[in-house]
């Protein structure tokens, strides 16, 4: 099986909009996956997370990690997106939040929107549909309800 | 009504371009069936029986007259000329074609409409009183609410992909008419004079297979709190709630589960930490939203003028049995809120057809500011009608077989599509519908029965809200064959309550005549002025049941409920 990608989610800098901040754009930055991922922290600062943790149980404060991955073990199980929520938001975590196993492009824009920067998807993803899908939505009304709201940056 | 700005107008095209572009990329074998089914849900589209099934959210069940003669053109350009109203205020398409559903959702986003979130395991259309800004027991509009969670919860990114369907219902009147113990969430504003508002919560009430009566989780939330709360519930429900079996899934089996203490600890604890990062919702935005559903188009000689009514009724004997059953009081003297009956004899309960919309659409601009609502109870409104136009209205209404005065009667009943449509169903429920109508079509036999719920579910998912019937009757099928169960006892409102199963299943063939024989039972038991529901609670399912299966108990097969 080939090596997954390792896709970046940038979030777009300029402004066309009130809700404009959640605009991003793809680009894939690290084509191979060179580390071997694990349950728990690996010695390079890697936390691996599955739907059943929970972000209260972690062992050490998540400012601690360089990169905490998320492992969605099938793509219509949501409990990823709350975790992220929780980490970003409530812990302020800052590192790199990474979305891993069964990911799909049409999911790639709330993942990001929920504090994902980077997802690990198949080798043969099509990146001209998956820049299609992240920039489909960028009108929240999360952000028009209740400012911050849903717009984690 | 609340009228879209640009965003919303934006964020709507955006959406219907994307949903598009999944739809083609299925067509063309780029989308795997799992992922698109998903996709598909998530937009309000089934693959059905015959054809695919697409649901169009009404928010809280407010339409325009514009929007009411734009569904009839889908009616009539992609679909057999009319549609289903659904018990969650919604409009049902059962014949349109997937390649054509693309440019059906791109002709409504015209009229701002749309079918996002109509299903799959997301939140789904907010749902509220049809009364709601002319009730005269109102504590407060609800529908300001209803549309800051309707724009909270679309395309929210953390709560696409819950363990199940959630659903909202907001009231903001004394009598609960939005069934807000029997939704995920359910919110009921609270009666204290000069306070800001507040809300009592109820969660983790629904039907389908396992019913269950909503329990409060908080008796004083402020309206400021509302979305972060709302939030706190949803994010605990998304991380806890069962996902390994979809009969388990619903946040109703989590409350019980954990115990609502124990469930309230953990959303406030929650809560809590939301509020550390997000302030609440601004004074200045919900008036905002008030702003939108202020009606201030009332005519203020309109009360001078009311001894045209009587009249009206004293001079035509039909006029005045509609105006009985068919209208109820404005909080606006001078005017009333008329129910068009979607449940002439003969009808689909809930269905209209292409003609009866535009009909109605022009009624709603004649007479009532062009604003239609849509009922739990699948009839349509016009909530702002002057006493003075009643006649003509009526008269106007006969002509589209929409002034069937059985409003709050036994052939006011609620119904699913069925097992003719739905590919969920175990039983037909519109020939029983049909049947119930010829057995009782003798309006004073009717009116002698007063008011009574009859709803019926063509299967245990319960879109029919039988466990909420005075009678209800839920299709099963056994041995190829479509059977029914009766319940008794159920009640949406301030007396919530589930229905009790009465006993074995009837065929097709007894259900009518078992359902007589409980009628004739109450007409023979009832007090004085004594409604079905306080008879049966009086006297319970017993004796009831004696009536109904008498004294052999000849039947010995039962099914599993």
């Amino acid at each position: 099986m080939a090596i997954p990608i390792i896709v970046q989610i940038r979030w777009r800098p300029d402004t066309d909009g009130p809700s404009s901040e959640c605009s991003r754009i793809g680009q894939a930055v690290a084509p191979n996956k060179t580390w071997q991922s694990h349950r728990g922290c690996s010695d390079d600062g890697h936390l691996q997370l599955g739907a059943t943790d929970r972000v209260e149980d972690l062992p050490s404060t998540p400012g601690t990690y360089r990169v905490i991955e998320i492992d969605f073990s099938v793509f219509n199980d949501g409990r990823g997106y709350s975790l992220a929520r929780q980490l970003r938001t409530q812990y302020q975590y800052a590192g790199e939040l990474r979305a891993t196993g069964d990911i799909r492009i049409d999911q790639a824009d709330m993942l990001a929107r929920c504090g994902f920067d980077t997802l690990e998807l198949p080798a043969d993803t099509d990146m001209a549909q998956l820049e299609t899908a992240i920039n489909a939505i960028t009108v929240h009304y999360q952000a028009d309800v209740q400012l911050g709201s849903g717009s984690v940056s | 009504m609340y009228i879209y700005n640009e965003p919303d107008r934006a964020l709507l095209a955006q959406r219907t371009e994307q949903f598009a572009g999944q739809v083609n990329r299925y067509l063309a074998g780029e989308l795997a069936e799992d992922e698109f089914q998903q996709l598909r849900l998530r937009n309000g589209l089934y693959m059905e029986l015959h054809a695919p099934m697409l649901r169009v959210a009404i928010p809280y069940g407010l339409l325009s007259s514009g929007q009411l003669r734009a569904l009839a053109r889908v009616a009539r350009t992609y679909d057999r000329g009319y549609g289903h109203f659904t018990t969650r205020q919604n409009i049902q398409f059962n014949w349109p074609k997937l390649e054509q559903v693309p440019q059906l959702l791109a002709d409504l986003s015209q009229v701002e409409m749309h079918a996002i979130q109509t299903s799959g395991s997301v939140v789904r259309n907010i749902t509220s009183d049809p009364l709601a800004g002319v009730a005269a027991d109102e504590i407060e509009d609800p529908r300001p609410w209803c549309e800051l969670l309707r724009q909270w919860s679309t395309l929210h990114p953390e709560f696409n992909w819950l363990p199940r369907k959630f659903k909202i219902a907001v009231t903001g009147a004394r009598h609960d008419r939005a069934a807000v113990r029997f939704h995920d969430i359910g919110l009921q504003v609270v009666d204290e004079a000069g306070s800001d508002t507040v809300f009592r919560v109820w969660v983790g009430g629904g039907l389908g297979r396992s019913p269950f009566m909503g329990q409060i989780i908080h008796e004083r939330l402020p309206g400021a709190q509302l979305l972060n709360y709302v939030e706190a519930i949803l994010r605990i429900y998304n991380l806890e709630g069962r996902r390994d079996n979809k009969y388990k899934a619903r946040i109703k089996i989590l409350v019980n589960a954990l115990g609502i203490d124990t469930f309230k600890t953990k959303v406030d604890s929650e809560w809590a930490l939301i509020q550390k990062v997000q302030s609440g919702l601004s004074g200045e935005v919900v008036e905002q939203m008030r702003a939108h559903f202020v009606e201030s188009r009332y005519d203020p000689s309109a009360p001078g003028k009311s001894g045209r009514l009587t009249f009206d009724c004293d001079r035509n004997a039909d006029f005045a049995r509609w105006v009985a059953h068919n209208t109820t009081l404005h909080r606006v003297p001078g005017y009333r809120i008329i129910y068009a009956s979607l449940k002439a004899p003969g009808a689909a309960p809930g269905d209209l057809g292409a003609k009866g919309m535009e009909a109605l659409a022009g009624f709603a601009e004649r007479y009532s500011f062009g604003e239609i609502r849509v009922s739990h109870e699948q009839n349509l409104l016009l909530a702002h009608v002057r006493e003075t136009d009643l006649y003509d209205l009526w008269q106007g209404l006969r002509i589209h077989r929409l002034a069937t005065p059985n409003i709050g009667t036994l052939t006011d009943m609620i119904c699913c599509p069925g097992a003719d449509y739905c590919s969920l169903a175990h039983a037909s429920s519109l020939d029983v519908s049909s049947m119930i109508n010829q057995r009782f079509d003798d309006l004073d036999h009717l009116y002698d029965l007063g008011d009574i719920s009859l709803k019926m579910s063509g299967c245990i998912n319960a879109c029919g809200h039988h466990h909420l019937g005075h009678i209800g009757i839920l299709g099963v099928k056994k041995r190829d064959e479509h059977w029914y169960q009766l319940t008794l006892g159920g009640a949406p409102g301030n007396d919530g309550a589930i229905g009790k199963r009465l006993g074995p299943a009837f065929s097709a063939d007894e259900i009518v005549e078992a359902i007589e024989r409980i009628l004739r039972a109450y007409l023979a038991w009832r007090r004085p002025r004594e409604r079905f529901i306080d008879t049966w609670r009086r006297l319970g399912n017993t004796p009831f049941k004696e009536a109904v299966y008498g004294d052999t108990h000849h039947r010995t097969d039962t099914l599993a409920a």
